[in-house]
């Protein structure tokens, strides 16, 4: 047992001073949490100065209410973000309006100019001409408050008021609520969507983090033999065990990480998307899952014989970790379905399926603990299963072995 | 004492092992010898435990009930470690997994950095040392944990003579502590200077097995050495000899078993001018390979 934990320190000390470890574990979150939260950094940012955006209105009349519906837009020090600046009083020759707005942007007179034109009675040309890239937040805005402005218009053509129209058509939220064991619970669908598939990604990624570790760490054991000298010191199983414990515990090191980067960077905002709402059981799930599924990489894993073979290896078990995110979206659409209940007794995908079938729905007790059943013995079958093939194949150099070799070494 | 009894190892239609018997005193060099093949590593996996043999029976020191894997230490053919981990690290963790405390290993790892004069090289990367420095660290590494029986598999194989007789006075050093060395080799040169019992295999089979002095006494023939100035074809009708390379004032001579060398030479004396003779006790690599070549017929 003590070799178990000796083996264990090593690969998880060795390895998480490893640099591209470190690198995965800190940057790769900050990567990717700042692409995704980059769209909504950026939308929150506050203007920073005042624009003079040109207006070229014909056959309409709109330049008040545009302007007005504009003023709602403020820089940081509290003045208007668009100052609208009419430029056809007087022009109707298209290509002499065409030539006013190019020279005052060439004069930075205006970032750009909105042409506006009403074709037809419920017709309408809308064009805004800059000399570069419109920033995708300024089109949204005018393209919002055009919209608006416009329809108002049409709204008064038929003698509706605009805001009894809004108080018409005002739309109600279907608020959840799911009756469970412990009673009335707030149930906010998508919140408990987009939590319990994050968990479920969360797990995908550290196993695919982990089942890399592990076939990487036997096989490189395996290929400068030293992995004969640790025989010489403790037995096959206290060798694999010892570095299903290290390397998880590596892997689960970095969801941790992960998990404080990304609570610090936002945490409010993301727990304002997000709900798991058996918090406590996912995680057994997650934990059960994380080490069936580790236990059963490291066996398949020792069948390489380098670098190369590993990584064919590894590509298979990527998809094999990727189902469940395939198969969630057939959850999401009907947690009651039928190949729910069966995916979740079902070993390789118990544990995602039941995380997302108990936040979804009301399962049962007896339920809940026959798949926390399958999983633990899943565990012990994987385990026994790899130190099968674990034992003979960390000794076995040459080609990649065969079904029937694996089946023969199974039966021995 | 170290004492092996019917080991045997069967793989799928292959007899690794068949049957070996041999016992290791202790303070004895051990020689496990055998061409390519003949089932040297299943031997010593066995001894190892690292495979579990069909039959047969390991006892140390009177005993079954020993954990083999704490009290040996051990240096396989092919070198390798965890190239990128630091010397000291590497070292610490081989002691740790002997279930050594840190403070014995810390002892120990010093000790023979010094013997080896690689005192400076602790805290580099495996990586950074010269191939001959990292086979040093591999042989520290075996003996860090202070084992009972050192099993080393072509130790010499790589390293400068310098440092072959470094690892050769480390070994010394080890036998005088009243230890047991297990020397798997191809250098037959070696392992007659070192080895004070031997066990030949050949595809898994005992051919030759006792000290160095009974196998050169048993199994080999001695050879004449003589000098002369009228040496002639004619010395190979003499019907004591086995065979004999002829030179021009020089002959090899293998000698039949059961003659009286002294009659031989008093007969050489009357017919031809020798100017000098040697007898000389067969090589162990004489001896490997006509007892390889004998059961190979055999089998």
């Amino acid at each position: 047992m003590n070799k178990l934990f000796t083996v264990a320190k090593w690969e998880y000390l060795e390895r998480i001073k490893n640099k591209s470890y470190i690198f995965m574990t800190f940057f790769f979150p900050l990567i990717i949490f700042g692409l995704a939260l980059l769209p909504a950094l950026l939308e929150r940012e506050e203007d920073l100065s005042t624009k003079v955006i040109g207006v070229v209105l014909k056959n309409i009349d709109i330049y008040d209410d545009l302007e007005k519906s504009l003023l709602d837009y403020k820089t940081k020090d509290g003045q208007p973000t668009y100052i609208l600046r009419n430029i056809n009083s007087g022009i109707d020759d298209p290509n002499k309006i065409l030539e006013t707005g190019t020279k005052l942007i060439k004069e930075k007179a205006i970032e750009g100019y909105l042409y506006i034109e009403k074709v037809s009675s419920d017709s309408f040309l809308v064009e805004f001409y800059t000399e570069k890239f419109a920033s995708i937040k300024d089109i949204a805005r005018f393209e919002k408050v055009i919209n608006q402005v416009l329809i108002n218009e049409k709204l008064k053509l038929i003698d509706l008021e605009p805001d009894k129209i809004k108080g018409l058509t005002r739309s109600v939220s279907l608020k959840l609520v799911k009756l469970s064991e412990k009673g009335k619970e707030k149930f906010e669908t998508e919140k408990v969507f987009l939590g319990t598939f994050f968990f479920i990604l969360f797990l995908m990624f550290s196993l695919i983090m982990s089942a890399g570790l592990l076939v990487r760490s036997v096989v490189e054991e395996k290929s400068n033999r030293i992995i004969e000298i640790l025989l010489s010191s403790c037995t096959t199983n206290e060798l694999m065990a010892g570095k299903i414990l290290g390397l998880s515990a590596l892997g689960l090191t970095q969801i941790l990480v992960w998990i404080v980067i990304a609570i610090s960077a936002g945490g409010p905002v993301i727990l304002n998307y997000i709900q798991v709402q058996d918090f406590g059981l996912s995680l057994i799930y997650f934990i059960l899952g994380y080490l069936f599924y580790a236990s059963l990489f490291i066996g398949i894993g020792s069948i390489a014989n380098n670098e190369q073979e590993s990584q064919t290896i590894m590509s298979l078990l990527s998809v094999l970790i990727m189902m469940p995110i395939f198969l969630s979206s057939l959850i999401f659409e009907n947690p009651e379905s039928t190949i729910g209940t069966y995916l979740s007794y079902f070993p390789l995908t118990t544990a995602p399926m039941m995380t997302m079938r108990i936040n979804l729905i009301e399962v049962s007790s007896i339920e809940k603990l026959i798949t926390l059943l399958i999983l633990i013995l899943s565990i012990f079958g994987s385990i026994w299963f790899s130190g099968k093939i674990f034992r003979v194949a960390i000794l076995s150099y040459g080609k990649i072995p065969n079904i029937a070799d694996i089946l023969k070494w199974l039966k021995s | 004492m170290l004492k092996v009894q019917n080991l045997h190892k069967e793989f799928v239609n292959v007899v690794a092992i068949d049957n070996l018997s041999f016992e290791i005193n202790e303070g004895e060099i051990f020689g496990l010898l055998g061409p390519n093949g003949a089932g040297k590593t299943t031997t010593i996996r066995c001894l190892l435990n690292i495979i579990q043999p069909d039959r047969g029976n390991i006892i140390f020191n009177g005993s079954k009930n020993y954990n083999i894997k704490d009290i040996v230490g051990y240096l396989p053919e092919e070198r390798g470690l965890y190239t990128k981990s630091r010397v000291i690290d590497v070292l610490f963790y081989l002691g740790e997994l002997k279930g050594k405390p840190k403070s014995f290993l810390r002892k120990n790892i010093f000790y023979y950095l010094k013997k080896l004069d690689m005192e400076d090289v602790q805290n580099r990367k495996i990586n950074e040392l010269s191939k001959g420095n990292q086979q040093k660290i591999q042989f520290i590494g075996a003996l860090v944990a202070d084992p009972k029986i050192l099993i080393l598999d072509e130790p010499f194989a790589g390293l400068d003579p310098i440092n072959q007789e470094l690892i050769k006075d480390l070994i010394k050093g080890f036998l005088n502590e009243g230890k047991i060395v297990i020397l798997s080799t191809h250098q037959m040169e070696m392992a007659e200077k070192l080895c004070n019992k031997i066990i030949l295999i050949n595809k898994g089979k005992q051919i030759l097995y006792g000290t160095l002095h009974e196998i050169k006494q048993k199994f080999g023939r001695l050879n004449l050495h003589i000098k002369g100035t009228n040496l002639d074809e004619n010395l190979k009708n003499f019907s004591e000899f086995e065979s004999i390379d002829l030179y021009e004032n020089y002959a090899e001579i293998y000698l039949k078993d059961h003659f009286d060398v002294k009659e031989i030479i008093q007969k050489l004396l009357m017919h031809y001018d020798i100017t000098s003779f040697d007898l000389k006790e067969p090589s162990l690599h004489s001896i490997f390979l006509s007892a390889v070549k004998q059961s190979g017929e055999k089998l």
